[in-house]
């Protein structure tokens, strides 16, 4: 037994992960193909407007909920929101931020597109400290704007005009994956700026615009729209429930500064803080590079359901890194 | 097999005499045989060589109201519905219905830069009430080879009224032409006419390739207007090839004061035409791709001179040691 854990924390899990990646990515964008899905309130952006979709995002189930009087949601109509809230909690709670890291295709096109980066022999970039901080907060404008506009299409607040339902749904119209991940499955019908409104070409206009800075920004800055989701920003206001957690051990570690740099959105509290039990950020993806590159024993865990599944070791460090060179 | 194939026959014959059935003509063949059949003139109908070596046009007779998903008869009308087309100029062209391949059609000779009006039709007493059933599908049948001087003919006043009880016929654009093709967004206008005379007050619908529907009622001239919708989004793909089909509905009850052994006449109706996207979708992708590309070079050339601005030069500074 003790073998067989060694063997494990002394393995790759970003070999792992590249599997995981590729298996999900084809679940997701072609499950549909074969009838498997897993619903639509999915805690990742597998986007419904890719048809054949394996199963779907859980913020475009939310808005269609959130657009209703609010008599209505707050009668027994609300079970829907409810149930599917819920859901979306179930799924959640087991895997954590590790939906992100592992198992979102937008985000594995991002690693993608960073691997393409590596190839051509690109500079990688990386925001400031203090850009970084003011950047952070657009995933949770973003996701007020996607919870607050389709209750304001519906219902007037104040006695002002209710906001014209072109805005609707108010994310999905400007989400760069309802524009690229349909392009997978060969329909490029997404990509329209639509006339029939002003509100409409506003909006379409915008989704388009932010497809292109996200293709152009996953390029040079690793997992670049990951830092503005709002998936991520629902995510971490229920992550301290979840079963699977990343843990850190403030005694062992020496501030080497290896977890910061290997990190894909550039969390810093994952070196400088060594109080907090739960090291689990925000921005984090839970793809697990930080507990690979640290050379402390028992300085990062992985546990899920507080049994430890993979940590960092000093031998395992050394492994890895000879397995690089 | 043939247990099977009697039994289909007593159903369609059983839905149709209940007057639950829309039968309708398209130009669309079924998929199977889609690539076996050669597409034919600019209206792209489905033609195939007869016996006698001489081109023959296929319309397609199907089941149900949403052009999409409805079924293709695999088995014959009952005998007591007829066959006829016409040409704009009012002559009678040969048609008869046939199962090609398993799937009922209607069979015509080819008239070349002209249109032709082919109608299935059927009458019955059912009850109380005097049906006509009428199924019309008109093709422009044209062909740049056959160069353009030959004048298209655009309305022929409707002379067939002891022929066909129920008539809905568009009215011709000022400046239609041969390479006329309905487009969706522009507006389309009908008369309807009744044993040949224009009627006011009619229910007509018109029904979309996914089955969105809109009904309004003729004017006191039997003219209707229609804005031509779209409701679905043309792959890219089909850039240039993209056809769908919109139907035409009216299901019409008049009473009759006569001394007919019926007190009742209803008229049902079904035309099917084709359309194509309108050019604006065309433009709103030409716009989104050059949006796209347009973020994607500015972004690009941002990164690279906030990349130029930062990037020190190398200098050599050689020290002066002796000081």
């Amino acid at each position: 037994m003790k073998n067989i854990k060694q063997w494990i924390y002394n393995g790759r899990v970003s070999r792992l992960r590249f599997w995981v990646q590729i298996a999900a990515f084809g679940f997701f964008m072609y499950g549909g193909y074969w009838g498997w899905s897993l619903g639509q309130n999915l805690p990742l952006f597998s986007c419904p407007y890719n048809r054949p979709s394996g199963g779907t995002c859980f913020l475009i189930s939310l808005q269609h909920r959130l657009e209703n009087r609010l008599d209505v949601l707050f009668s027994y109509q609300g079970m829907a929101l409810l149930t599917a809230f819920l859901t979306f909690l179930a799924f959640f709670l087991i895997l954590n931020k590790a939906w992100c890291g592992f198992l979102c295709p937008l985000g594995t096109l991002q690693d993608w597109i960073t691997r393409l980066r590596q190839k051509l022999g690109f500079r990688f970039a990386r925001y400031e400290h203090t850009t970084f901080r003011k950047l952070k907060v657009v995933k949770y404008l973003f996701l007020v704007w996607l919870l607050v506009v389709p209750l304001l299409i519906v219902n007037s607040i104040l006695g002002l005009p209710t906001l014209s339902h072109d805005f609707f749904p108010p994310f999905c119209t400007i989400c760069p994956a309802r524009i690229i991940l349909p392009m997978f499955s060969g329909d490029f019908s997404q990509l329209q700026v639509d006339f029939h409104s002003t509100v409409s070409m506003v909006m379409s206009s915008l989704g388009v615009l932010f497809a292109g800075l996200f293709l152009v920004g996953s390029f040079v800055k690793k997992r670049f729209f990951c830092l503005f989701c709002p998936m991520s920003a629902l995510h971490y206001l229920f992550s301290r429930g979840a079963a699977l957690r990343l843990e850190k051990n403030g005694d062992r570690c020496t501030r080497c500064g290896n977890c910061y740099h290997v990190c894909d959105v550039s969390i810093k509290e994952i070196a400088d803080d060594v109080t907090s039990k739960n090291i689990v950020k925000d921005d984090c993806l839970m793809c697990f590079k930080c507990v690979e590159a640290c050379p402390e024993d028992d300085c990062l865990t992985v546990t899920f359901f507080k049994l430890p599944i993979y940590k960092s070791t000093e031998e395992g460090f050394f492994k890895r890194y000879h397995q690089t060179e | 097999m043939r247990w099977g194939k009697i039994l289909g026959t007593l159903l369609v014959m059983a839905t149709m005499v209940a007057g639950q059935t829309d039968v309708w003509l398209s130009a669309t063949p079924p998929r199977e045989l889609a690539k076996s059949l050669k597409r034919f003139s600019m209206a792209r109908v489905a033609s195939r060589t007869g016996e006698n070596g001489q081109r023959e046009i296929l319309e397609w007779v199907r089941r149900g109201l949403i052009p999409a998903s409805a079924a293709y008869l695999q088995q014959p009308l009952p005998p007591n519905w007829q066959v006829l087309a016409l040409t704009s100029e009012g002559q009678t062209v040969q048609a008869r219905l046939e199962l090609v391949k398993g799937y009922l059609a209607v069979v015509y000779p080819p008239t070349m830069e002209q249109f032709t009006d082919i109608f299935l039709l059927h009458t019955r007493v059912i009850g109380d009430t005097l049906v006509h059933y009428v199924a019309k599908a008109e093709r422009l049948l044209h062909s740049c080879r056959n160069g353009h001087d030959k004048n298209l003919v655009k309305a022929k006043g409707r002379s067939f009224e002891n022929r066909v009880p129920i008539e809905v016929y568009r009215l011709r654009g000022r400046n239609e032409n041969f390479h006329f093709r309905a487009q969706a967004g522009s507006e389309l206008r009908y008369r309807v006419f009744i044993h040949g005379q224009p009627a006011g007050g009619i229910p007509v619908t018109i029904i979309s390739h996914h089955g969105w529907q809109r009904q309004l009622v003729t004017n006191k001239d039997g003219v209707v207007t229609f804005k031509l919708v779209q409701d679905e989004v043309t792959p890219l793909q089909e850039f240039r090839r993209h056809r769908r089909t919109f139907l035409l509905r009216v299901d019409y009850l008049r009473p009759v004061h006569s001394d007919e052994p019926y007190r009742w006449e209803r008229f049902l109706f079904t035309a099917s035409e084709q359309y194509v996207p309108t050019r604006y979708f065309y433009s709103s992708v030409s716009f989104a791709l050059l949006l796209l590309i347009l973020t994607a070079l500015v972004s690009s050339l941002g990164i690279w001179i906030y990349r130029k601005k930062r990037t020190i030069d190398y200098k050599e500074i050689q020290f002066d040691e002796k000081h």
